[in-house]
């Protein structure tokens, strides 16, 4: 462990002496300093998405036709929560809403998110894969966590809604014969009325 | 020969230490910490027997501060002759790492943990315990909804409850050596942390603060 101290700090304190300044000095031995240079660096596009965040905001997470991804990143201590709602004639999302509390790259590519799966179909949309969100947002490689966070948050939305409705799962109604298996969503919960009426 | 080179040097061989009698400043110290091998080992009077389970996990802070100050005057850069400036700067960055690494609970319990080669701060990790999470979102929503400063308190005490428990939660495992129930808190911990400096940073039709990571 000394050994170790000792032959690294030697050329943080050359660079320290180059800086003078104390507290650079302090920061430029620990991690934070490649942290906080990255925090400067993000992108333009992450900055727009986090200025202007795309669909921000809750659907009703009773509702059958929403399904709901809520996961969260230990490690910074992140939660995002993605929500779609789906058309049950075609399996298509035609609503997405998400909150994200985490840094701005997490912000950005949940947002990025929401736009990139409306329209979709649940099947398009559990391939999405985290690379596509970050190579929109340019993501360095110490955020790409932050894309596999949106990656996680739409297949946990998708699961939590083919739970809702298992019927939809069962059926490929990827065009083909559809329509059918609606008719029991319908009659599912006790709470019907509230939920009909924001429908 | 380059300053990197020297100084290296004079710290690695301990000939070069003798020889030259204005060392004393890294010297000394390292003779006072006997090699340090953790954070803990620099500061002997807070924790005499080491780290945990040898000593409580939530120290005297007020003793760890004054202790901490005590070394840093003893080894401080403006104190060492000319040949040892860069030596003495680097173990005072050294103990200031320690101690922020101590003084925190949420850092002491994440060193602690890495220690026994846990790593909670695996940033490709995911969670999905949905109660947990579910309530770190109310919490964060709360602190955004809020209109003025008396609101916040009841929220910030709150949130002070939910650090005090995971405290004494860490308390008992580290104590016990259960490191499973000590990662669990930890990453619980870590969340109140996030809202707390959420709290922190709230202002005024602007809502949480935003947290730079």
């Amino acid at each position: 462990m000394f050994r170790r101290v000792s032959t690294t700090l030697p050329a943080a304190a050359n660079r320290a002496v180059q800086t003078t300044a104390r507290t650079q000095f302090i920061r430029s031995t620990t991690p934070a300093l490649s942290h906080a240079s990255q925090r400067r660096s993000y992108h333009e596009k992450v900055l727009d998405h986090y200025n202007n965040p795309r669909n921000v905001g809750s659907m009703k997470k009773d509702s059958s036709d929403v399904g709901t991804g809520l996961v969260g990143a230990p490690a910074c201590g992140d939660v995002m929560k993605l929500q779609i709602k789906v058309d049950p004639n075609n399996d298509t999302i035609t609503d997405v809403k998400f909150k994200t509390f985490g840094c701005g790259s997490a912000i950005a590519s949940s947002s990025y998110l929401t736009e990139l799966v409306r329209g979709m179909t649940l099947e398009q949309a559990g391939k999405i894969r985290n690379t596509e969100i970050a190579k929109e947002l340019s993501l360095p490689p110490v955020k790409l966590h932050c894309s596999m966070l949106a990656e996680d948050a739409i297949k946990s939305a998708i699961t939590n809604y083919y739970a809702k409705n298992p019927k939809a799962k069962a059926t490929d109604l990827g065009g083909t014969g559809a329509a059918m298996p609606k008719i029991e969503i319908e009659k599912l919960p006790a709470d019907a009325p509230q939920a009909s009426a924001t429908a | 020969m380059s300053p990197v080179a020297a100084s290296r040097r004079s710290i690695s061989t301990t000939s070069n230490l003798q020889q030259e009698a204005a060392a004393a400043t890294a010297q000394q110290l390292r003779r006072e910490t006997v090699i340090p091998q953790t954070h803990f080992d620099f500061f002997r009077n807070t924790f005499p027997n080491g780290p945990p389970p040898n000593a409580p996990f939530t120290p005297d802070l007020q003793a760890l501060r004054r202790e901490f100050l005590q070394i840093q005057a003893k080894t401080h850069p403006d104190l060492a002759p000319a040949s040892q400036k860069r030596q003495a700067e680097a173990m005072s960055s050294r103990v200031n790492e320690a101690y922020k690494a101590i003084q925190d609970p949420l850092k002491r319990a994440q060193y602690l943990l890495s220690l026994q080669g846990i790593d909670v701060e695996d940033e490709s990790a995911k969670l999905e315990e949905n109660e947990l999470l579910m309530e770190v979102m109310e919490a964060r929503e709360a602190v955004d909804e809020v209109e003025n400063e008396e609101e916040l308190v009841s929220i910030r005490e709150e949130n002070n409850g939910r650090i005090g428990k995971s405290v004494e939660i860490l308390e008992k495992a580290f104590a016990t050596g259960e490191m499973e129930t000590a990662a669990q808190e930890a990453i619980r911990l870590r969340y109140w942390m996030n809202i707390e400096e959420s709290i922190h940073g709230w202002e005024k039709g602007q809502g949480g603060g935003m947290i730079h990571h």
